[in-house]
């Protein structure tokens, strides 16, 4: 990560972060320069994605309430603002109990395997126009790719945790990624056909004219949908089916081993929002030309926007089953991708001053 | 005990066809054990969706049960023997306990056994409260029958959090009547205690009434119309008719297969039979008959406490009163039944000249109706035992005794 | 089907059936003046019949009831211990019949003498499915065996657990058993091993029976001692 982020030496705008880095370059003359850069950046993403899981489960526990005719946390903190410093300073200081026949190792590979693929993430997310920790030309695909690592270590926890709740788990996380992956990529894949370019950056400017939700609409929905049953959200958690399985691949899990898929869980859910904003929302620019507000609040904004959704869509609907879902993924979504598919270079052949 | 049988091959063979996404009627996969490992899965008594603590022993071709064995009995607090030390208005607190989320169908039931063993009967204004809070009980027991079955299948405790904050205005009022939020101990041989209805309670459950069929209306959009739930609850888990009668079930169980009987209608008590309810039936025998036929009842039971509510002005002030000594004579019995939300409630008593009833005997509707657990969930997947476990609506206070 | 009819057609079958009466109930509108001036007697209708019937007519009598008479529904299995016999009801109803607004009940009678550890009857299991987790309950609580039942376990109280809890003449243990001598049985069927017995007599032996009640002074405590030695 560190080497991705190091820095093109030009920056033309006024933004903050360059004119700090341009002094920094001042004070560490040379390749330190980068370096220390780099290292800041890494910092600033990885500890923004974590605490911004933190701040995520405050505005998840408040808006279940909401919608569960009662109050949420609102003791610890000003509205309850604290609540998730003190959930996980109570996860620390519990004991992680690992089952006497557990696969000891892979039990505590685990919950590691599934928090670092979403931070990886962040690094390519473009929060304001130059405010981007790696801006790759490969963008998209690195984001597709990294989220996907994740599941190797769902799978782990719930074969090592000598438990068949978490292994009937495990085994459904996979056959949901597996079916899923395919919708996600065919999707994003529209985005690419307009931007002509995998990166992040040129998706966001290219949607200068139109934000891409507009002519992809069926490819948003898709996206949408295939995104949240690659991170097992409601209404796809049937791995972590509560009321069936208790846990899933986590029942065995407790302390900060559970407290890290709490993490995960989270984390990824901003992923999906924060990528399907770059994708679809037009990133970072304002709506309605309103530069009075920076960017970077602009895509919190319609990050924290597409994340609500998933909330009100976790606490309004009952969950699939899983030959229902899965036939759902590779017989609805999939030809619905493709179909965008074929829409977007319809698109772009009639309507090609769409894109900038 | 079986032993885990390996036969090689694929494994995981999931001998069913992925099941299209409309309302069709779905049949069970068939079940083909020789073909791969038969795992042995411990459900409970610890799980949040057994309602209680409820062991189910399954035999699992993958996902499709194969079998299912119910085992219970961790929660036997030996009522029945309890009561031969009790007396007949004291133990009464006992029956309480049984059904505890509609505990006044369970004092009636246990009431109308000491009075047919006394030979009394309490005057009309007592039996119009008597119905009046056993229909709020159906009520509130019929929100946490459906709140909860959401739950099951899988809608993450929003319908549990409304069903329950609507189930407290109902606890209110049981409040206001006898002291008690949920064990009762309300009613007396030939009359209830305390005798003095609340001054308010006419607003206070006209209030209910009032809301109740918008929050009907609520659950239906939130659940009965939504493509997901139907997914899991429509052609799921049916009971025929000939199925649920042979298997003793009664309650929504047995109406949401279409077997339209009612002990309110069959052998009235109280003053049902002069009152104007329907009988609820469903014909499709499915989850999600017997979930809407707990729906339609509580607009039913609504539609009698408000007839009640007027009774209660016509009907002459007496409120009876307590016979001094409760001792029938010896060798009288008496067996009545009455309907509670989850099925039939019975009660049978045999008196020996002493205080203490001899024997006293719970027929509990759901220790009956789990009995057809095992014959509903063959063939069907692991979500799917719990949703019809759900709609099925078992209290496991109920089953142990 | 009125009570009458259905008593008839089970005298028919060979089986005494009586029709039971009870006073007419529940009206609501009736004035308090009536109840002052002396109470009239409520007139009493029939409601119910009741037949004996002994335990090898059982199952005759339930496929009678069911098939011939229309009984769809078996209600409850009660039974009562009545101290030399125990009492099983049977309570049937016909669902789609409204004129009949009562039970059938059928009473079998079974003879503790003869078996020491409970009479055996047969199953109702066959003729109503439905009779499977109740009979298990009465063989659980009561002890009376049902030949022909496919699966007689203990259903409410625990694997190993020995008694009949609700017969009259069952004593409570209140002592706390440790769960190698709750009568779980080793692979080869024997209760338990030399050793787990050596282990289970020091581990009670480390207790001592205390009386519950305090003003009861050295005898009883005395008389347990005593009976551990002789042991």
């Amino acid at each position: 990560m560190i080497a991705a982020a190091l820095p093109a030496r030009s920056c033309g705008s006024a933004d903050f972060i360059c004119g700090a880095g341009s002094r920094l370059h001042d004070t560490f003359p040379g390749g330190t320069g980068d370096v220390v850069i780099a290292v800041i950046k890494v910092l600033l993403v990885a500890n923004f994605a974590l605490i911004n899981a933190g701040v995520m489960v405050l505005v998840w526990r408040r808006m279940m309430a909401f919608f569960q005719d009662r109050l949420g946390p609102n003791r610890v903190g000003v509205m309850g603002s604290l609540q998730w410093v003190a959930d996980g300073i109570k996860l620390i200081l519990k004991e992680i109990i690992i089952p006497r026949r557990a696969d000891r190792t892979f039990f505590l590979l685990a919950p590691i395997i599934v928090v670092f693929p979403f931070i990886l993430a962040y690094a390519v997310i473009p929060f304001s126009p130059t405010g981007i920790a790696a801006d790759m030309s490969i963008g998209i695909l690195f984001v597709l790719a990294v989220t996907a690592l994740a599941f190797p270590g769902v799978f782990m926890a719930g074969w090592s945790s000598n438990n068949k709740y978490a292994m009937i788990g495990g085994m459904r996380a996979v056959a949901q990624i597996i079916t899923f992956e395919v919708p996600l990529l065919l999707s994003a894949l529209g985005v690419v056909l307009f931007a002509g370019s995998l990166s992040m950056t040129h998706i966001v400017g290219a949607q200068q004219n139109v934000w891409f939700v507009v002519p992809q609409a069926i490819g948003a929905a898709v996206f949408l949908m295939a995104a949240m049953a690659e991170n097992a959200a409601h209404p796809f958690d049937l791995p972590e089916a509560e009321s069936e399985i208790v846990s899933g691949y986590s029942t065995e899990y407790s302390g900060m081993a559970f407290g890290l898929f709490y993490l995960a869980e989270f984390g990824s859910t901003f992923t999906i929002g924060a990528v399907f904003t770059t994708l679809f929302l037009g990133g970072y620019r304002p709506l309605f030309g309103i530069t009075v507000i920076p960017p970077v609040l602009w895509f919190l904004a319609k990050a924290y926007l597409v994340f609500a959704v998933m909330v009100w869509a976790r606490f309004s609907l009952p969950r699939f089953r899983v030959d229902q879902f899965l036939s759902f993924g590779w017989k609805v979504l999939m030809p619905l991708a493709f179909l965008n598919l074929l829409v977007a270079a319809a698109e772009l052949a009639i309507f090609p001053h769409l894109v900038a | 005990m079986r032993l885990l049988r390996f036969r090689g091959g694929g494994g995981g063979d999931v001998a069913t066809a992925p099941a299209p996404i409309d309302d069709e009627p779905r049949r069970p996969a068939p079940v083909q054990p020789g073909k791969s490992a038969l795992v042995k899965v411990n459900f409970g008594p610890h799980h949040p969706s057994t309602h209680g603590v409820l062991h189910l022993f399954l035999t699992l071709d993958g996902e499709i049960v194969v079998d299912c064995e119910v085992v219970f009995g961790y929660l036997h607090r030996a009522i029945e023997k309890l009561a031969e030390q009790r007396t007949y208005v004291g133990g009464q607190a006992l029956c309480d306990r049984l059904d505890y989320v509609s505990a006044m169908t369970n004092n009636h039931a246990w009431m109308l056994t000491v009075e047919r063993l006394l030979d009394i009967e309490p005057p009309p204004r007592v039996q119009v409260v008597r119905v009046m809070m056993d229909e709020l009980s159906r009520i509130a027991s019929h929100w946490i029958g459906t709140g909860v079955y959401g739950q099951d299948v899988g809608v993450l405790v929003t319908s549990v959090m409304w069903a329950f904050n609507w189930r407290e205005e109902i606890l209110d009022v049981f409040d206001d009547f006898c002291g008690q939020r949920m064990t009762y101990n309300y009613y007396r041989p030939g009359t209830v205690y305390p005798q003095r209805l609340p001054d308010d309670y006419e607003r206070k459950i006209r209030a209910i009434c009032d809301r109740t069929p918008g929050r009907v209306e609520q659950m239906h959009r939130f659940l009965t119309r939504n493509q997901i739930f139907r997914l899991r609850a429509v052609g799921v888990g049916v009971l025929s008719a000939d199925d649920a009668l042979s298997l003793s079930c009664t309650g929504p169980t047995l109406r949401g297969s279409g077997v339209a009987y009612d002990v309110r209608r069959a052998r009235p008590y109280a003053i049902y039979s002069d009152l104007d309810f329907d009988v609820i039936t469903r014909d499709a025998g499915d989850c999600m008959a017997r979930y809407e036929v707990r729906l339609d009842e509580i607009l039913q039971s609504r539609r009698i406490v408000l007839q009640c509510l007027d009774l209660l002005k016509e009907v002459s002030p007496d409120m009876g009163r307590e016979p001094k000594q409760v001792k029938p004579a010896a060798g009288r019995e008496a067996y009545v039944e009455v309907e509670g939300p989850k099925g039939a409630v019975g009660c049978y008593m045999k008196a020996n000249g002493t205080p203490n009833p001899e024997r006293m005997k719970w027929r509990s509707p759901s220790f009956i109706n789990l009995g057809a657990l095992p014959l509903m969930s063959r063939g069907w997947k692991i979500a799917d035992l719990i949703s019809i476990f759900g709609s099925i609506d078992i209290n496991m206070g109920e089953v142990d005794r | 089907m009125t009570p009458q009819a259905v008593a008839t057609a089970l005298r028919r079958l060979g089986m005494p059936a009586e029709v039971e009466s009870a006073p007419q109930r529940g009206r609501l509108h009736r004035d308090a003046d009536t109840d002052d001036a002396g109470a009239e007697a409520p007139a009493t209708a029939p409601v119910g019949v009741r037949c004996e019937v002994p335990p090898a007519q059982l199952l005759t009598a339930l496929r009678a009831a069911r098939d011939e008479l229309g009984f769809d529904l078996l209600s409850s299995i009660t039974a009562t211990d009545e101290g030399d016999h125990f009492a099983l009801l049977y309570h049937l109803v016909r669902v789609a019949d409204l004129e009949f607004n009562g039970f059938l009940l059928l009473v079998s009678r079974a003879l503790k003498d003869k078996h020491p550890d409970g009479p055996v009857v047969p199953s109702a299991v066959p003729v109503y499915s439905g009779a499977n987790l109740q009979e298990r309950e009465i063989f659980d609580l009561m002890g009376v065996r049902f030949r022909g039942h496919p699966k007689l376990t203990r259903v409410l109280t625990w694997t190993g657990f020995s008694g009949h809890p609700l017969r009259k003449d069952y004593e409570p243990v209140d002592e706390e058993i440790p769960w190698r001598l709750a009568g779980l049985r080793g692979p080869d069927g024997t209760l338990l091993s030399e050793e787990d017995a050596r282990r289970a007599e020091e581990e009670r032996d480390a207790w001592e029976l205390v009386d519950s009640d305090a003003s009861v002074a050295a005898a009883p405590h005395q008389q347990g001692g005593g009976g551990e030695e002789e042991r």
